[in-house]
Order: structure tokens, then sequence, then C-alpha cells
């Protein structure tokens, strides 16, 4: 029983990565109809889930798959042509796919309605006439360029024959660039190669990757004698011979149409050429059992701690040989430690990589026309936050959609263009992760929230006119709060704030709002890089110990007393010139040990973002690194404070939030 | 129904190779061990084909594919490869041999490759 | 109350850890106490209520510590030898329990557990009790830790 549940898991994760992949595929092929690469990519994934379905015995799911296989593979073999209407049938294949597989993730079965979906794919192959080769002319999807027409056209003249073939490999084909050495060796033969794709170098250093190769080539040989020849050759699938004449390369012909949604490309796809060039750099990689990488981890922390206890006693205890140990393990252990953080943390991409097509349905649906723009994908952040993520930025993205960008012709009235902007924009500060969800449509309306508000019974009228902008923006987030007069949600399921707020929060980190009547709205969740690891300098402050974390550090300083001053209810001092506050931390910590000193003051200058600040300590006791604890569920927040950490001697201090202290 | 000559250094993998040729018709008339004995043996046998392997002592299967070929030019050699040794089957291409099939067998891709060669 | 006796009884044989505060004794369900622990070096936490001492490290693990006379309602009083941390364990939460002194674990029976005594009206304390037991002659008040772990939720301040 415990097996089939293991296979059952791995089906899952890798069914759901083939769906993402085939989304991707999808979208990718919308836009660039003439890239058969991108079919070769959905067919693959189509054909492994065909096949794990078929061991693991989900009929409907492999015969679903198995019938998108053909006609992907009519696709490729440009049997058929590609029109919207095919495309749709397609990814509503992936949906009702991705809803046997979550339904299989349940515990459930594999049953959906497929017939109509059946049907529907079987009238695309049955209406494609059989292939006649040279007569049916495919647009755009012609490999070669402008100089290689006009040797086509001069070799045409001259009297030779010139061909367009293309060969595809057996998917199952291992040695890839042997076969294409074979099928060029053989060609070369009979006649000469202008062009192949891939090129020959690139076949002998054993760089073909796909199943596909092109060559236009020139012979006195006949099509059929040339079919021969070429399948001939061992792991072949099929040929397609083109027979070229005079009229049939001409330029690719765009619509204006077409340009308009392919601008759209330039923006949508950024991240996914980075993962194209990731797979292309050959990345392997070994699936983990997500419960051994956490404890690795708390093992790593529990070494971390007694390596400081180490370094304690070798520094009390004054043993030279031991010294020189201590370093050495100091040094080996920093470098598991990255090698480990590392381990956890995946790109953020992975997160994103759904939404593009969320998006596309979405707008679709609701009648409106956005730009999907995505920046910072590569930003990686621990892989338990990944998992959580994708629910929340949905919902803001729904948001955003539903309530924040107006239609085409509300739009345009307002003299900006029809199509409107959504940004998803990842980036890493200091110890966070921040994405940003911002979009150009019509903000936040204050009245309306205020209206709604009252309504509901959150406040009160006259409370509410007292808020400042932000508090209002902040109402949003109240559970109770709903817009639901307004929703036109897609799923039909309710899109709600505070249930947004509360994952963030329960992951430990923050969102905010801020919103620009008429220009639009952005939401910023600030996220913990969740395992820390922090290089951090050791104060005291009164007889407790504190941890500040050295990447927010500018310098230490002692100050004299005379030389601070006061401005505006507050202590500064002149650092590098600049007046900058000074934070009385025995203040803000309530520590009662603390004793000032009359002749001086020993400072942290602190940074964060464009703050700078001073903080007031009573020594620096050194620096170490320090594995950042969380308090615990059962404290709340304390200001100014991240979490703890353990030292050397068993003792616990606290870290210190520059953030939040700054802010 | 055609003759053969195994080149394998290892006894299990002529066993193999032996059994799946036999399944498919052929007759099996010599067996070498490494590509010194493979071109003696071609010589003294004339096999109608070889399927070669390419890690060998003495002589590798892609020098004993060449000395065989450039001897016989009719001759038609099949490399059996390994996944990672797809260079040394173009060489072997090169030099003259027909074709490649890459292990572990599979009796159809062996068939298929032998359709093309007899 | 009874009815959620009953059921402890029925996964726990209703055995209590029992402790003093002062001149009383408390009484813990044996399977909420996850272990007993002498005080160690509590860090601590500003910004939380004045009952919780702050944190301790506990084998690796960081527990918040409260002073149960506090909780209570009763007045603070200084540590001596004797005095215990009892780490209480309640849906994967764990917390510490600053204790006078552990004394044993008893045995009781359902039938002598009795509601708790009605305090003044706006003392909420008692609500932080289950049940009084009585075992020969001590009175054992039994502790209702939902209640004692129960946290103030941070008002949002609008």
């Amino acid at each position: 029983m415990e097996d089939i549940q293991k296979y059952l898991d791995l089906f899952i994760d890798e069914t759901k990565e083939h769906l993402q992949e085939m989304n991707k595929g999808l979208l990718q092929l919308e836009h660039t109809p003439h890239e058969f690469k991108f079919v070769e990519i959905i067919f693959r994934s189509a054909h492994t889930i065909k096949g794990m379905a078929a061991t693991l015995a989900f009929e409907k799911m492999a015969s679903l798959t198995h019938e998108m296989e053909s006609v992907l593979d009519a696709l490729r073999n440009h049997s058929i042509v590609s029109t919207s209407e095919l495309m749709s049938v397609l990814f509503r294949c992936v949906d009702t796919l991705e809803r046997m597989l979550s339904s299989i993730a349940q515990g459930g079965t594999d049953e959906q309605p497929t017939a109509a979906l059946v049907e529907a794919l079987h009238s695309f192959i049955v209406d494609a006439s059989s292939v006649s080769i040279g007569e049916k002319e495919k647009e755009g999807d012609f490999p070669f360029q402008e100089l290689d027409q006009s040797i086509v056209q001069e070799a045409i003249r001259e009297g030779r024959d010139c061909y367009w073939i293309t060969v595809f490999l057996r998917e199952d084909c291992v040695l890839r660039s042997a076969r294409a050495f074979m099928v060029f060796q053989r060609l070369e033969n009979e006649g000469e190669i202008i062009k192949s794709v891939p090129d020959i170098e690139k076949i002998e250093q054993e760089q073909v990757e796909g199943t596909t190769l092109s060559f236009l080539f020139l012979s006195t040989k006949t099509q059929d004698e040339l079919r021969q020849l070429i399948e001939w050759v061992s792991e072949i699938d099929s040929v397609v011979i083109k027979k070229m004449t005079l009229s049939t390369h001409e330029e690719n012909r765009m619509s204006n149409n077409e340009n308009e949604v392919y601008q759209q490309k330039q923006i949508v796809h950024p991240s996914l050429d980075n993962k194209e060039k990731g797979k292309v750099a050959g990345r392997k990689t070994i699936r983990v059992d997500q419960a051994r990488l956490d404890a690795l981890m708390n093992t790593f922390s529990e070494l971390i701690i007694e390596r400081g206890r180490l370094e304690q006693i070798s520094t009390d205890g004054n043993y030279q040989e031991l010294q020189g140990t201590t370093e050495r393990i100091a040094r080996i252990t920093s470098d598991l430690q990255v090698l480990i953080l590392n381990m956890r943390m995946v790109p953020i991409e992975q997160v994103f990589s759904r939404f593009p097509r969320v998006v596309r349905d979405l707008s679709n649906g609701l009648g409106k026309q956005v730009h999907l723009q995505i920046e910072g994908s590569e930003t990686e952040l621990d892989r338990s936050l990944v998992d959580e993520l994708g629910d929340p930025l949905i919902h803001l993205i729904r948001n955003a959609l539903d309530h924040g960008i107006e239609s085409p012709t509300q739009r345009l009235n307002q003299g900006k263009p029809a199509f409107g902007v959504l940004t998803l924009r990842a980036f890493q500060n200091g110890n966070h992760v921040f994405i940003e969800v911002k979009d150009d449509g019509h903000g936040i309306q204050r009245e309306k929230i205020i209206r709604k508000a009252v309504e509901t019974g959150i406040v009160v009228l006259d409370q509410a006119e007292k808020m400042n902008d932000q508090q209002i923006y902040s109402l949003l987030f109240h559970a109770g709060f709903s817009t639901a007069d307004t929703i036109t949600d897609v799923s039909g399921r309710g899109v709600g704030m505070d249930v947004v707020k509360t994952k963030v929060e329960q992951l430990g980190g923050k969102i905010s709002i801020d919103s620009s009547p008429g220009k639009g709205t952005t939401f910023l969740l600030e996220l913990p890089l969740s395992l820390s690891i922090l290089p951090a300098m050791m104060v005291e402050i009164g007889i407790e110990k504190y941890a500040i974390p050295i990447n927010a550090i500018v310098e230490t300083a002692v100050y004299k007393r005379v030389t601070i001053q006061h401005a505006h209810q507050t202590d500064v001092i002149d650092f590098r010139g600049r007046i900058i506050p000074l934070i009385p931390s025995y203040q803000v910590f309530n520590i009662l040990s603390w004793e000032a000193d009359p002749e001086e003051v020993a400072v942290v200058i602190l940074r964060y973002g464009e703050k700078t600040a001073g903080l007031i300590v009573s020594r620096f006791t050194g620096q170490q690194e320090v594995v950042l604890k969380t308090l615990g569920s059962y404290l709340p927040q304390v200001f100014g404070i991240s979490g703890c950490t353990i030292l050397g001697d068993g003792n616990v201090a606290l870290v210190i939030d520059v953030a939040t202290l700054l802010a | 129904m055609a003759t053969a000559l195994i080149v394998d250094d290892a006894a299990f993998m002529r066993m193999i190779i032996k059994g799946i040729l036999t399944k498919l018709g052929h007759q099996v008339i010599g067996e070498a061990k490494n590509g010194l004995e493979a071109v003696n043996m071609y010589a003294e046998l004339r096999p109608d084909f070889v399927t070669m392997d390419i890690t060998m002592p003495e002589m590798d299967g892609i020098k004993a594919a060449q000395e065989i070929c450039s001897q016989n030019p009719q001759a038609k050699v099949i490399m059996c490869s390994a996944m990672g040794q797809q260079q040394m089957v173009m060489d072997a291409i090169r030099a003259g041999a027909k074709d490649f099939v890459v292990k572990p067998f599979n009796e159809e891709r062996v068939k298929e490759a032998l359709k093309r060669v007899i | 109350m009874i009815q959620e006796l009953e059921k402890k009884k029925m996964t726990n044989s209703g055995q209590i850890v029992v402790l003093r505060l002062g001149q009383e004794e408390y009484g813990i369900g044996i399977d909420q106490v996850k272990s007993i622990e002498r005080i160690g070096k509590i860090t601590r936490v500003p910004g939380v209520d004045s009952y919780v001492k702050g944190v301790m490290n506990l084998r690796g693990v960081i527990t918040p510590v409260i002073d149960l006379r506090l909780r209570l309602g009763l007045t603070e009083s200084p540590f001596t030898e004797n005095n215990r941390i009892i780490i209480v364990s309640r849906d994967l939460l764990e917390v510490g329990l600053i204790v006078d002194e552990t004394n044993d674990v008893l045995d009781i029976s359902t039938g002598t557990i009795e509601p708790p005594p009605k305090g003044k009206e706006d003392d909420t304390h008692t609500d932080y009790l289950s049940g009084i037991t009585k075992v020969e002659s001590r009175l054992i008040c039994l502790l209702e830790l939902e209640e004692i772990l129960h946290t103030k939720e941070v008002k949002e301040v609008i």
C-alpha cells in the first residue's frame, strides 16, 4: 500500500510539472504558431503523461492524452494547421487533465467529462486532407533565411531540384546526433546540402537535442528516391519532403492583428526564456523529499550552535591546536551552510509560471485586455514558501483584473491605452523577498471603501473620515469586507483580501497596499527568507544580549555625549556629515538594567533602504554567525525584534529587526 | 536468414546477442572477444553481417570496423553502443559501419537495423 | 465538563501532575505535560504581557515561559531551588509554566470532580480552572490549559 502511495506522489508531482509545460508550450505556440519546437514540447509532455497514467491505470487520462498526441503529431507533421479553435480545444484538454489530477491527488479518480473534447480533437484530424507535400504552403515555418532563398532561386534556374526536407526522429531515439549524422551523410552523398538545422557542427559536437532535422537540399534525385534514402536510416519516425518552387518562399506575412498579439510575447515571457536557457544548459536535477531537507537543515542548525560553542571553548581555553581545527571547521561549515541553504531555494519562477495562463483566461473571461509583465522570476526563495504563495498571489491577480483594471473602452475614455498592464515583480532585499503585484487600473476609491466598511459595520462613518489613505486601504484586509456586489469571479469563489493577509502573515510575512486613484494599485508582499543563518554583531544593552544582522550595519562608533544634539523631540548625531536620529534602545525594549554612561555613548549605525539611524547600546561584544529562530506562535509580534538565536553558551539572545526599527 | 559474427569482450553480452539473432532466424557462425580476433575471424568466416561492440581490449570496435570495412567494402558492420558513446558511433559510421544499435538491446531495434543491412 | 474529563480519563486514565503555587495545589492532565525542567536562563522578551517571563532554550527548541502565579492572578514570588518549569503541550504549541514546586502524579477518578468555585463577579481567574478534586485530604484545583494558554489577539488599530 505504501509503495503505491509513493508512486502516486511521484506521478502527481511529475504530471503537475508536465501539465505546466504543456500550458507554457501552448501559450508559446499560440503566439508563434510557426515555431514547431513548441509542438514538440507539448507532444513530449502529453506522451509522458500518457505513459504514466496508463501505468497507474488512469484510463481516462491516458486516452485523453492519447487523443491529444494524435492531433499534436498531425500538427508537427504539417498535415494540419494550427487554428485558434484548435488551440482552444487543446487548452481545454489541459484544463481537464488538471482537474483529473486534482481529483486524483485528493484520493479520487480521473473521471471527468471528455467526450466532447475527444470529438473535437477527432474533427481536426479528419478535416485535414492527406498531406500533399508541396501543395500545402506553410506560411512562416520556413526556417531558412533570405540568403538561402537566393541560392535556391539560382539553383532552380539551373535546373536542379531544391527540396526542403524535414526529418522526424523517433521520440525514443537516444543517440540523436549520431542518427542526424547518418542522415546528413546519406544526403551529402546524393546532392548538396545548402543548410541544415541543426548545422553539421552541432551534429558533430553531439548537440542535437530535439527530434526534428531540417535540410535545404539540392539534388537531381527524385522525391521518392530521397525519401527511400533517408528512411533507410534506423529510428526515423517520418520524413516530410517539399519541393521548392520559385513562388513558395515568400516573406512571412503577418496581419496587423497578429502583430499586436505578438507584441505581448516580448513582455510576457522573459522568465520563460530563462527557463529555456536552463534547459539548454542541461541542468540535472534529483528529487528530494522535503522532509529530508528539513531534517538536514535542523541538524545543520545544531551543528552551527555547537561550532559556536567550540569556538568559545577554543578562545577561552587558549588551546592552540584546537584553534587551527576550529578555524577549519568554521570554514567547512560555512561552505556547508551555503550549500544547504541553496538546496532549499528555488526560483520564484515556479510560482509565476502558471500566471500567464491565469491572466489569459481571466482577462478573456472578463472582457479585459491585459499585458502581464513578470520581473525577477529568478529571485530565489525557500521551497516551503513557494508552495504556499501561489494561492494568495492568484487572489491578488484576480482582484487586480476584476476590480483594478478597467475595460478597454473605459480605459480609452480615460486616455489610457486599451491594454492594461499587470506587473509581477520579485526581488530580494536583506533578509526578505519582496513581491509586488501592480496594476495600472483605476486605483482604490476611498469613498467606495468607506461606504462599504460602514455598511458592513467595520467602522463608523466619522471614524472613517478621520483616517488617512493608508488606513482606509488597510480596511480592505478586514474580515467581512467583501466587494460582493462587484465580484465577477470567473471561478465562482469569493476573493477575500483578509484570507490573503492571513496567509501571508502565516508565512511570516507582511502585506501592504498603496494606491493612486486613476493610476493604479500596488500590493507589496514582504516574506522572510525562511532559513536564516546570519552574520551578526553581538551587543549588550544593559545586561541583555542582542544580535544585529551585519548587513544592516554601516558602522559602529562611540560618541561623546556632548556631541548629541536635539532636534524635533529626538536625540540626533552627526554621522559623516548627515544628521541621523538616535534610537534609545533601552526605551524601545524596556531594558531596566540600562545604565547610561555619563561621558560616552556606544552607537551602532544602522541602515535600511533609505533610512539611517544610530542604535544606542552599552557595548559591542563581537561578531558571530547566528541561526535565526522564530520566537514561536505563542508570543505576539514584538516590535523591533525579528526572532532569536541560541548562543554558544546555550542562552537565548534576541535578534533585532532593523527594518521595523527604522521605519 | 543470414550468417553473423558476434564481437564483444563480455561472454554474457555475446550470449544475449546470440539469443536475439537466433530468435530472429539468423545463424551465428562465430564469436570474437576483441577487435583483433574479429578482423581475423571475418577474413576466415565471411559472415553476412557483424555485430561489433565498441570498447574492447587488443583492438577496439572502431578500429576493427575500419579494418574490416576497408578490406571488404561490402562488409555489413553494425555497432553496438552504450549511451555515452555517441562520438565513437559517429567515428565508426565514418569508418564504414552501416548502422548502430544502442544497449540495452531490444529485439525490435536489432530487427530494424538488420532489415536495412541484409 | 464531566464529559471532557471522561474523555481524558479514557486516554490517560485520569492521571494528573500536581504542582504547588503558594499554599494551594493544582493539577494538569498528564497527557498535556511534556516534561518538567529546572529553571534555567530565561531571556526577557520586550512588549509582552507581564506574566510572560520570556523564552528559554530547551534542548534547541525556543520555548516561551510564563509565570503561572501571575497568570492566575497571584502575586509574584522570588524563585527558589524548588521552582520548576512544567512544559505543557497543546496543538503543537509548547509553553513552559513556572510553578513553585511539582509534587507528585496522582490518579483521579471522575467521581470526585466538582465544578470550580465561583469567585467574585469580575474575577476571571476561575476560568482557568476546569474543576476541583479531592484526593484523601488534599484539595486539588484542576487547570484548564486552553484558557491559560489562550493568547489575547492583538487588536488591530485602525
